[in-house]
């Protein structure tokens, strides 16, 4: 009792005693959670005004006699003639570590019933992107853990890399494997005790999703430990499209924290299409003027504000970075739409997923002709970029000649075994969801498949083939994983030593 | 706020204009001669303008005028010494009015236009309840 006593004298004693001034205003009209506000002379764009109620909105629409602000929060008990004030802040959110391993909406404010999150510091949702100087080029790689990524898309620290496809492709899964094997990473790096090591922390942006998928991916993370490297904001489909449009910023807001502190984060906008969607709504109720699709004139302003704050910074300014996997939903493969084509041109490639290959059971069902990853192969791995290569040309060169093999049945011995390879390479390739691969078991698969080591295995035992190795790489040839995964490129030793893995491996499967 | 186009908006900003005295306060005779000349030559969207102005007229009130809420007692001299400050923040003449207000407990709070001047403990007490919530 007596210490809550102490505190309410402390705020007391802090309080000014002089007059407060504030700019006040008085709404004229609320619909679809926008209020048009009489008054308002002194507010700023993008203020937070305070509604009566503790609900809170944000000024976007600064026009002659009327001041347009979307509400964040439930608008349905404010009526016609209620005053409203302005504060004086741009709109912040809580950042910091003390943020890792909880889920928050549009806001910051915990929503995972683990209680208030210890923070102080904020930062503003809007914030003008790095510039040219405090960036260097993207040098060291993110591992997806997803052999097709790591292999022939590879993504930098510091990269914007967009996830496409269709409605149940697999993006979301790529972005989860992904954080997963952050997680991973993080846990033996810290393990290790190795003072170069960098953790990656991940941000996972969810808008506009049912609340149940949200439950599942929270549910994967937490399973899968990753969530004590990850935060959570989540603004779902039920959310009012004010949070929907004010999620990815808070999310990346949260970001740059550890990139201008010095480390690595990654975040996941999932799905920009439906913040797109979001947007176009709060423009259309506020009557600007639209454009094609009924989007607004600024929607490519909209993505690129936000992609831009992703960036790799230089040594002078601490080193960190920001990496933005945003995907994108296309309606039936249409990759030339407006809002894909707009995320298409800002980012710094793209992995394409299509339904076919979905469908035919190849998962990831990554499209390697319309894949591409911009600036990531500078963060490639030595002994990777040094074993997967080629791979990209073969798998190309073997859907072109298996698409020309359906027709005919005589091929000479180089086509057959062209064919042969290709058909082992997409094996390979094949991954369940949430079982990313470490960095040193990829090399491995893929030095044996090139290397004809596996050219004696059934291609429908393929799979099944991989699985076994991957055991078998993990649990028998420690030391020979180890100095893949510290070494540079493959040496003649390593290729010697991998061969004989290989051999006694063949030994033990298929018995 | 009333519907109208930007030039109806624009005219009947500047019918307001020439309501005002050169101190800027609104002037009784000049709006009457503004609205006798309005009548001898009506023009289409007479009730929409009119509108307007008064909409418009209001608000230039508003600017010049400070309604001052008080509770217990306010003297004269205060009144007149809130007015004199007031007039030289803005740099123009506001008169004041005074109006009894026993929710604030104590103090005054002034309103001019849109700005909120709050010295008053009802306000104190919220900003208290705010900062310890």
């Amino acid at each position: 009792m007596s210490s809550i006593i102490e505190q309410i004298e402390k705020e007391i004693a802090k309080l000014d005693t002089s007059a407060v001034k504030t700019n006040t205003g008085t709404i004229l009209s609320v619909a679809d959670g926008v209020a048009k506000i009489e008054g308002l002379s002194q507010v700023m764009y993008n203020e937070m005004i305070e509604f009566p109620g503790d609900i809170f909105g944000i000024a976007l629409n600064l026009e002659e006699d009327e001041v347009g602000c979307v509400i964040l929060g439930e608008s349905t008990h404010l009526k016609e003639g209620d005053e409203c004030s302005t504060t004086g802040r741009l709109l912040s959110v809580p950042v910091g570590k003390a943020l890792l391993g909880r889920v928050v909406d549009a806001l910051g404010r915990p929503v995972d019933g683990k209680g208030p999150i210890d923070t102080k510091e904020y930062f503003p949702v809007e914030k003008i992107a790095p510039g040219i100087i405090p960036r260097q080029s993207v040098s060291q790689p993110v591992q997806t853990g997803i052999m097709p990524i790591d292999a022939m898309i590879p993504i930098g620290r510091g990269q914007r890399e967009l996830i496409i496809g269709d409605r149940s492709t697999g993006k979301t899964t790529i972005a989860i494997d992904t954080i997963i094997n952050q997680a991973k990473i993080n846990r033996a790096g810290l393990d290790s005790g190795d003072p170069d090591f960098r953790p990656l922390y991940s941000i996972y942006v969810a808008v506009g999703q049912k609340n149940s998928n949200i439950a599942r991916i929270i549910n994967t993370l937490d399973e899968t430990g990753s969530s004590e490297y990850t935060i959570i904001v989540v603004a779902p489909a039920a959310d009012n499209p004010a949070n929907q449009y004010i999620a990815p910023y808070a999310g990346c807001a949260m970001g740059e924290w550890f990139m201008e502190n010095g480390m690595d984060a990654l975040i996941v906008y999932d799905d920009l299409s439906k913040h797109a969607v979001a947007y176009r709504q709060i423009s259309l109720v506020l009557k600007r003027p639209s454009g094609r699709e009924a989007y607004p004139g600024d929607v490519f302003y909209l993505h690129s504000r936000l992609l831009e704050r992703a960036a790799r910074l230089n040594e002078k300014n601490g080193n960190g970075s920001l990496t933005a996997l945003p995907i994108i939903e296309t309606q039936a493969g249409d990759v030339a739409a407006y809002i894909p084509t707009n995320v298409i041109s800002i980012t710094d490639g793209q992995i394409f997923l299509e339904t076919d290959l979905f469908n035919q059971g190849i998962r990831p069902a990554i499209s390697v002709g319309l894949s591409v990853s911009r600036v990531g192969s500078a963060a490639q791995t030595k002994a990777l970029k040094q074993v997967a290569g080629k791979t990209k040309l073969e798998l190309a060169q073997y859907r072109e000649l298996a698409a020309f093999a359906q027709f005919g049945s005589d091929l000479d011995a180089r086509t057959q075994a062209q064919l042969e390879r290709g058909a082992r390479i997409v094996e390979i390739f094949k991954q369940p969801a949430f079982s990313p691969k470490p960095v040193e078991v990829q090399v491995g698969l893929i030095w044996a498949v090139q290397n004809g080591h596996l050219d004696d295995i059934a291609v429908n035992k393929m799979v099944e083939a991989c699985i076994s190795l991957q055991e078998f790489f993990i649990t028998r040839t420690e030391d020979l994983m180890n100095s893949i995964r510290t070494g540079g490129k493959l040496t003649k030793d390593t290729e010697a030593d991998l061969a004989k893995a290989l051999e006694d491996w063949k030994l033990t499967f298929g018995d | 706020m009333i519907t109208a186009d930007k030039s109806l908006k624009g005219f009947a900003r500047s019918l307001v204009q020439l309501s005002l005295e050169d101190d800027g306060q609104v002037s009784d005779e000049r709006v009457n001669a503004v609205l006798n000349s309005l009548k001898a030559k009506p023009r289409r969207g007479l009730k929409t303008l009119l509108k307007l102005f008064l909409y418009y007229l209001k608000r230039e009130i508003r600017h010049s005028q400070a309604i001052v809420e008080y509770s217990g007692k306010l003297a004269p001299v205060t009144l007149a010494r809130i007015e004199k400050n007031l007039s030289e923040s803005y740099g123009r003449k506001i008169t004041a009015v005074a109006r009894e207000n026993p929710s604030l407990v104590a103090g005054l709070r002034i309103s001019v236009a849109d700005d909120v001047l709050d010295a008053s403990v009802a306000g104190r007490l919220e900003n208290l309840s705010r900062s310890v919530r």
